[in-house]
């Protein structure tokens, strides 16, 4: 079984669909990483915002947490629209819009921001720093790498396979 | 070929899955949209006051507690969660309602929400002279006697301030506090 496994908020089980709104977000660029808790970032690993930048929306703070802050904290402080509203990366609708499905009893299919299918290749995983696509097709085979234990995928988060 | 359909039929059934499992939940958990900014400007009152120095005369009595009036319900209600219990400038904070025609006798901080926003002018002339600040959410709010106002910008809670209503009232603001404001007017208006 695959799952995904997102610094910072722990393994996100069974992972199947996440979506994220896809939004290049540079580290060091605090307003702007801000409105995102975790998103790709451009070097393509996934970028986890430190604890106070993640709780910058105001929605997800406790108030004794916001009363903590000087004016200055509470003046950048994101009040997310009903539209866009956070959320944590937990969850199942986690928007890392990762796709990991299993084709059959040998294959699975990982993509991220759609187009998957068992011979989509737009996704650079890893398995134990041995890319897991073969060389003649880009289908993705897991069966030899029975008992890897990380497999690294380039524009998602790590994915932890449990054989 | 097969294969591939059934993977996208899969999918799209996940996709549904996942809707319908976790919408729900998450409209239950979120406060609203109002409830933040409402919030925020609650904090930002309670945090405005060890910014601003009062004259001494603001209070009746020396133990006399530190009063923030607010005209709606929703901002009373997220204030007395703020100020729970909490004092400021070694005083207790109370925090009141503030109808139409009630007293402003004793209040050193009235917030005019928007919905009231017509009463803005005339809360300021009761009290004009008088070291109460007022603080609005409403566009042109300073011109109408606000000394802060709040705006949104950005997703942001941020605030503008007019030095000249609260000199006008004997209120001194910190410096300090004008850093953070978006937006400080000097002149007289």
């Amino acid at each position: 079984m695959l799952r995904a496994l997102v610094p910072g908020h722990g393994v996100v089980p069974d992972a199947r669909l996440f979506f994220l709104p896809v939004r290049t977000c540079r580290p060091g660029r605090a307003g702007r990483n801000a409105r995102v808790a975790a998103t790709v970032s451009r070097t393509g690993l996934l970028w986890t915002a430190p604890a106070w930048l993640t709780a910058a929306h105001a929605e997800s703070m406790p108030l004794d947490h916001l009363l903590e802050l000087s004016p200055e904290h509470l003046a950048r402080l994101v009040i997310t629209s009903a539209s866009r509203r956070h959320e944590p990366a937990r969850g199942v609708a986690a928007r890392l819009n990762l796709e990991v499905t299993r084709a059959d009893v040998n294959r699975y299919a990982i993509s991220a921001r759609g187009f998957n299918s068992v011979p989509a290749n737009k996704l650079f995983v890893m398995i134990d720093g041995r890319t897991l696509y073969s060389l003649r097709s880009a289908a993705c085979g897991v069966g030899d790498a029975r008992g890897a234990r990380r497999v690294r995928a380039h524009g998602v988060p790590h994915l932890a396979w449990r054989p | 070929m097969v294969r591939r359909l059934l993977l996208h039929r899969f999918v799209a059934a996940a996709v549904l899955c996942a809707a319908a499992v976790h919408g729900p939940a998450r409209a239950q958990s979120e406060p609203g949209v109002a409830d933040a900014d409402c919030r925020i400007k609650a904090i930002f009152l309670y945090k405005f006051v060890p910014y601003i120095r009062w004259p001494a005369d603001s209070y009746a009595r020396a133990e006399a507690p530190f009063v923030i009036a607010a005209t709606s319900a929703e901002m009373v209600r997220e204030l007395a969660l703020v100020t729970n219990g909490r004092f400021v400038d070694e005083r207790r904070v109370v925090v009141r309602h503030l109808n139409e025609g009630d007293s402003l006798a004793g209040v050193q901080m009235v917030f005019v929400a928007a919905a009231q926003a017509a009463r803005l002018v005339a809360i300021a002339a009761r009290t004009r002279g008088r070291p109460v600040l007022i603080v609005s959410e409403v566009p042109g709010a300073l011109e109408r006697g606000a000394a802060i106002n709040f705006t949104v910008v950005d997703g942001r809670v941020r605030f503008d301030v007019a030095l000249s209503a609260a000199e006008e009232r004997r209120l001194d603001i910190s410096s300090r506090l004008l850093t953070v404001a978006q937006q400080v007017r000097t002149g007289t208006m």
